[in-house]
């Protein structure tokens, strides 16, 4: 196992997350804050799960979908959003939570992801 | 010049006509008779006149002849003196005569030579009454009387002669009379003939004039009544039609006008209606975005809070579930705004209606409300989640709408077209101001309400091909859903 990583715009919501997985013992290797900034983060650490925003100011969640996509197709995310019109490919995500959303939810979920 | 003083000034003329040719005929005919009495009238008179004069001779002779020389003296004088009687009344005649030709001086030697006539007769007649008288001689008598035949064959041919001119002249004056008549009834029947073709083509004329363009004018009446504004009703007379045809064109463009306004203002009343619902959109997602953030941070956080505590009382504490509840409400008003903003897709499956029913009921279950089903299933091809969201707001519209001793009644119909599904509640009813108003988005009469539930039912309904309609007393919101697929739009 190795980790996840955050990537919100809020602070606050990636600092949250991040401590939920702490109490669950899940390790954060990265949090970030645009599209750009998790592509990134993946290329470095290539986490077992990404837990994404998808409104994200520059670079949105799409775009870190796509471009980690292409480079990682085994790449597994997991999408948080204030929308629920965002339409994804069959596959490119594991799952999509709307906010507000059950901790628990999301912590099942990455677990069955690890 | 106006059609009605046209029409008055024709018929006057022809009145006129009629008049002067009535009286005309009139006068002329009682002119000829006039002409024809008098005329007939004094050659009839000169004929009678002619013909007792004829026969006064006839008699004169006869009793000059009569007197028999044999005969005693006073016989004799008897005789003479009815001879005298006679030759008087031949004289008066005569007389007579002459006062009937002072009308006709150009004739009046007649009486002038039947009076030298019977001068001559009575000479005659003298001569023969001497002789015998005096009885001369058989020889002498023959003689006078010889005389006497010679003046009688005179006069009675004289008189016979004139008489038969008179009767000619008569005659003439008959014929004369008969011709003036023919003349006369001719052009009367001509005149009147020729009025009454005047009459007959001036009226076919005038109501041609009429009727004709009126024709024409039902024709263009006619396009625009049927929406057709380029339609122009030529008429250039300067009478009433004219006029009325300038007047009537005139209301063409200003109508066509007012329907370019109206739509103009139509298309724009709707362009205002769609900025308004896209601003409501725009504004509504945003707004729901930016609580959601907040929203799911205060969640999370309020569970972070309780999972971190180490003190097992706190962590049960009641306050975190009413902070959930009230998250929860948030949420759920934020998902109202979502619901009508959400342009989303009929996903379209064969439903039991009946069974999404019972368990709205079950569901939202408090005592007041009632459910009536038809004993079969209602089977309808529907966006189930979305008619739910429907049936969910009418259902709550309706339960705060009763107080605690109300009811509500949920039931459900089906035809051979429709499925109807009625939501009745027994609270005070919608205020008639407000029910033509009360499925306009943002509308609202409680100061919770978003405005939005009524406005998204029915954008519902809608996108199904449905209907939802209001009525009071009951208060009853009635959805009218199509069981036709060709009928979704």
């Amino acid at each position: 196992m190795k980790g996840v990583i955050i990537v919100d715009d809020d602070k606050d919501t990636v600092d949250t997350i991040e401590k939920f997985m702490e109490l669950e013992n899940i390790k954060v290797l990265g949090k970030g804050f645009n599209g750009e900034e998790c592509y990134q983060l993946y290329k470095q650490f290539q986490p077992d799960v990404v837990i994404l925003d998808m409104k994200m100011p520059e670079y949105d969640g799409a775009y870190a979908v796509t471009k980690i996509k292409k480079e990682f197709p085994e790449a597994k995310f997991i999408v948080i959003t204030a929308y629920t019109n965002y339409e994804f490919n069959r596959g490119e995500v594991r799952a999509i939570l709307t906010k507000p959303y059950e901790m628990d939810e999301l912590i099942k979920i990455v677990k069955e992801l690890l | 010049m106006r059609i009605s003083s046209k029409i008055i000034i024709s018929s006057l003329i022809l009145a006129v006509i009629g008049l002067i040719i009535g009286y005309l005929g009139y006068y002329s005919t009682e002119l000829i008779i006039n002409i024809f009495h008098e005329v007939i009238e004094e050659e009839a008179a000169e004929i009678m006149t002619l013909g007792k004069i004829a026969f006064l001779s006839q008699q004169y002779y006869t009793y000059l002849i009569a007197l028999d020389p044999t005969n005693s003296e006073l016989s004799k004088e008897i005789e003479i003196e009815k001879w005298i009687i006679v030759s008087d009344n031949l004289d008066k005649e005569i007389r007579n005569y002459e006062g009937l030709e002072i009308n006709e001086p150009e004739e009046a030697h007649v009486s002038v030579k039947l009076k030298d006539l019977k001068a001559e007769l009575d000479d005659a007649a003298e001569n023969l009454i001497k002789a015998k008288m005096e009885v001369v001689d058989e020889q002498e008598i023959f003689k006078k009387k010889q005389n006497l035949d010679k003046g009688l064959e005179g006069f009675q041919s004289y008189v016979d002669m004139h008489m038969g001119e008179e009767q000619e002249e008569l005659e003439e004056n008959i014929e004369f009379a008969e011709e003036s008549f023919d003349n006369t009834l001719s052009v009367i029947v001509l005149v009147t003939t020729s009025l009454f073709i005047i009459a007959l083509g001036s009226g076919f004329i005038i109501s041609g004039r009429i009727s004709y363009p009126l024709r024409r004018l039902e024709v263009c009446a006619s396009q625009v009544a049927k929406g057709n504004f380029e339609v122009e009703f030529d008429q250039k007379s300067n009478d009433e039609i004219g006029r009325f045809a300038k007047t009537f064109n005139s209301m063409i463009v200003n109508l066509k006008k007012i329907m370019l306004l109206e739509r103009e203002l139509g298309i724009k009343e709707q362009q205002l209606k769609n900025e308004k619902f896209t601003t409501i959109g725009e504004l509504g997602a945003r707004l729901a975005h930016d609580l959601r953030n907040p929203l799911s941070l205060i969640k999370n956080n309020v569970e972070l809070l309780r999972r971190t505590s180490s003190d097992e009382q706190f962590k049960k504490k009641s306050e975190f579930e009413r902070i959930d509840a009230a998250i929860n409400r948030i949420s759920h008003q934020v998902e109202n705004v979502l619901d009508f903003v959400r342009d989303r897709k009929l996903s379209l499956k064969e439903t039991n209606l009946s069974k999404i029913l019972k368990s709205l009921v079950e569901d939202h279950e408090n005592k007041q409300t009632k459910i009536e089903l038809p004993q079969q299933d209602i089977m309808i091809k529907c966006d189930s989640y979305l008619l739910d969201i429907a049936f969910i707001n009418l259902l709550t519209n309706a339960k705060q709408a009763i107080d605690k001793s109300g009811e509500v009644i949920i039931r459900a119909k089906e035809n051979a077209k429709d499925v109807v599904i009625e939501f009745q509640d027994s609270g005070p009813g919608i205020r008639v101001e407000n029910l033509s108003t009360i499925f306009e988005p943002l509308f609202t009469t409680r100061e919770e309400g978003t405005g939005l539930g009524l406005a998204s039912c029915k954008n519902i309904i809608e996108k199904h091909g449905g209907q939802l309609t209001v009525s009071n007393y009951p208060t009853v919101f009635r959805v009218t859903l199509p069981k036709s697929e060709g009928e979704l739009s």
